[in-house]
């Protein structure tokens, strides 16, 4: 894995571009789509590892409960000895475990960063909006429901509920059910520039409105711009929409719908509303051809 | 100590309860409560669908219509009949009383131009689509369209041709009910029947709230939330405490948000099943309702554009949320709106707040439901003072009635 990695490195600093056919940018995305690739492999290996220190566990429990069983002598001592080798064993599997799987988030996040400045240079006219999707308007009033159960079994009530996530003004008297208890995870990755799930496509998307935020309670448009990993625009993709806000366990009031294909790879979405501020999950399933994949994005309105 | 601790609590919630505290808001309470004064009312959306939502002349002639006997089968049923401007366009009835027992309760129709979908299911999209319903309904006013149009070419021909430029062919219609009608004629009724809804529309449009104790407490407190006095004078501790009950704790403003008290949205609020033995699907059966009705937005009578047909286009048809769920109601007046729920199934405001404050789980049928209803609603703990001072605030929400509007009285 680290040499492929210096070559890759050292192919970035390259003045010439690796992919002598393709633009800059294009060779950033197949750049950061190699790594990526790569930092799957390290993922794989890190769980690998894991698994290996799992199963020298438990070999070392059976081997424990076999020692208890021995009487004192020549044997008991001997398995006595193994016992400790594989105990110090373990620690060391699952050292190299977190170090692999550190290793595979960085590069992962190297790898989305790269993907991201090739694609934003290759989809510039196009886009607007490069930080979060953000709601209109500094006012959020909760509208919609209030429900935080995600079962109507009297046992099961109130069992995500984590009170406020302090999106009430300071020096608010009343206390108004803003957000509560949608448990909205802190470090919720908000960014609409995203990978897919099976990691084929990378995509963005931004709301079609004046100044490209999103409306409460109004039906807009959206722009979905798809990509595969090596800059090519993914057109033709039959796309499916599903939105839903975790903490609420309900979808959007309306069901959206890709109304048509701009140009090449860039989606017109239609029929876009959300009725409540929060947190919510819009995930595009994309299919063309023998790519199927699903790419989702957080949202915090 | 340990005997004055209990002292002390006492005296400090007394102090706070004692009205100091109470009428105390911050600039982000006062920000807060104004999206939810009649102020803060946006103008009525946009009707693409009616092209004389805003022409006076059709409101006139919906105006008339609204209150005719003539237009029902025993010449005694008039809209008016069911949404009586005295009783803020309700009826004060579980289910209304026409020629038979309507399934559910006459919601009113202040405020209703602002909602995207109408009834209690939403099975309509307009108020001009809503106003066809009842007309036909054999246990409302009980017309065939043929006798609706010929009622129109009878009384109302001068207003009609006036009002649309053109009689919409009333004069191809039969004389009599009873033989079989050609495409044209069936066309010809439509037009007329989606004319007469127009009206009818132009007409609800109009009426208006008049601002209510709590928009008045609103606006107090934006010129000088400092006077104590003054804010007294308009809603009592009681009251007050009920309205920091109903933006807080108890959750009321989740659904029941903006100048109307409303997300016109669809819950289920597990109130109790009216009829066990035919459940009421709620939204479940209005989507499927709309998706046949011959008069939305996108259908041949509507003046809309499909790209302008938005909600319809974009209709969520799927998802356990629309079983068994129910339109969120406006509160305003809703002190005098009595009884509650799509089918009138609660007769008090105290009987609402119990319900809320102990709610049961929807009725569930495997038989009879699609899928084990969404349940939206937590028990709330409140105690019976604070579910009273609740249903004191609610009391606040009520405007007084125009009785000086002609709009609000039979035309002369």
């Amino acid at each position: 894995m680290q040499p492929r990695f210096i070559v890759l490195t050292a192919a970035l600093l390259l003045p010439t571009p690796l992919f002598a056919d393709e633009s800059p940018s294009r060779s950033l995305m197949a750049l950061g789509g190699e790594m990526l690739r790569s930092a799957e492999g390290l993922q794989a290996e890190s769980v690998t590892a894991i698994r290996h220190g799992n199963s020298l566990r438990k070999t070392l429990n059976q081997l424990r409960v076999k020692l208890r069983s021995l009487p004192e002598g020549e044997e008991r001592a001997a398995l006595g000895e193994t016992i400790d080798l594989f105990a110090g064993e373990i620690p060391r599997w699952q050292q190299q475990a977190a170090s692999l799987r550190e290793r595979g988030l960085s590069e992962r996040q190297r790898a989305l960063a790269l993907l991201e400045v090739g694609y934003r240079e290759i989809w510039q006219p196009h886009i607007r909006l490069s930080g979060p999707l953000q709601l209109d308007g500094s006012d959020s009033l909760t509208s919609g429901h209030n429900a935080r159960i995600r079962s109507v079994h009297p046992s099961k009530l109130n069992m995500n509920v984590v009170p406020g996530d302090g999106a009430t003004p300071a020096d608010m008297s009343l206390a108004v059910p803003a957000a509560s208890g949608q448990n909205i995870p802190g470090e919720l990755d908000l960014r609409s520039f995203q990978i897919s799930r099976e990691l084929a496509v990378f995509a963005h998307v931004e709301p079609e409105t004046g100044n490209s935020r999103v409306p409460l309670n109004e039906i807009h448009s959206w722009k979905l711009m798809l990509s595969r990993l090596d800059g090519e625009p993914l057109g033709d993709a039959e796309i499916e929409i599903e939105g839903h806000m975790p903490g609420h366990v309900h979808g959007l009031p309306t069901q959206p719908r890709v109304t048509g294909e701009v140009e090449p790879g860039v989606y017109r979405v239609q029929g876009v509303k959300f009725q409540m501020t929060g947190w919510w999950v819009m995930t595009f399933k994309v299919s063309a051809g023998p790519l199927d994949d699903a790419v989702t994005f957080n949202i915090r309105l | 100590m340990k005997r004055l601790l209990p002292l002390l609590v006492a005296w400090c919630s007394l102090a706070f309860a004692g009205g100091e505290e109470i009428y105390r808001f911050t600039p982000s309470d006062i920000h807060f409560l104004e999206r939810f004064s009649l102020q803060a009312l946006p103008p009525l959306p946009p009707a693409p669908d009616n092209g004389v939502a805003d022409d006076p002349r059709a409101a006139a002639l919906g105006h008339r219509l609204f209150f005719d006997t003539r237009l029902s089968a025993n010449g005694q049923v008039a809209c008016a009949s069911c949404h009586q401007p005295q009783k803020y366009f309700t009826d004060g009835l579980p289910r209304s009383r026409a020629l038979g027992i309507t399934r559910r309760n006459a919601p009113t129709i202040l405020g209703a131009g602002h909602s995207p979908w109408l009834f209690w299911d939403g099975r309509k999209d307009s108020l001009w689509s809503q106003a066809l319903g009842p007309l036909q309904d054999p246990g409302e006013h009980g017309l065939a369209p043929l006798e609706v149009a010929q009622l129109i070419r009878r009384y109302y021909r001068g207003e009609f041709e006036q009002v649309f430029g053109d009689s919409a062919g009333l004069d191809r219609l039969p004389k009599r009910s009873g033989g079989r009608l050609s495409r044209r004629q069936r066309a010809v009724l439509n037009r007329v029947l989606s004319r007469v809804g127009k009206s009818i529309m132009a007409y609800e449009r109009r009426l208006q709230l008049r601002p209510a104790r709590f928009d008045r407490f609103v606006a107090q407190l934006q010129r000088d939330s400092g006077d104590r006095g003054a804010l007294a004078t308009l809603m009592t501790e009681g009251e007050v405490a009920g309205m920091r009950l109903f933006m807080g704790r108890a959750n009321c403003a989740s659904c029941h948000n903006g100048p109307l008290f409303t997300n016109y949205e669809f819950h289920n609020i597990g109130a109790p099943e009216p009829d066990p033995a035919q459940v009421d699907l709620g939204r479940y059966g209005g989507v499927a309702a709309l998706e046949k009705d011959g008069f939305t937005c996108l259908s041949p009578w509507s003046d809309a554009g499909a790209e302008d047909c938005l909600e319809m286009r974009f209709l969520k048809k799927q998802g356990p949320e629309l079983v068994g769920a129910f339109k969120t109601p406006t509160l305003r007046n809703v002190a005098h709106t009595a009884p509650y729920m799509q089918s009138g199934q609660l007769a008090t405001l105290e009987q609402v707040l119990a319900h809320y404050n102990n709610p049961t789980p929807p009725y569930y049928d495997r038989e009879q439901h699609p899928s084990r209803p969404h349940f939206d609603i937590l028990p709330l703990g409140l105690s019976e003072e604070q579910m009273g001072q609740v249903i004191a605030f609610l009391e606040t929400l009520t405007s007084p009635l125009s009785e000086d509007d002609p709009l609000w009285r039979a035309p002369e």
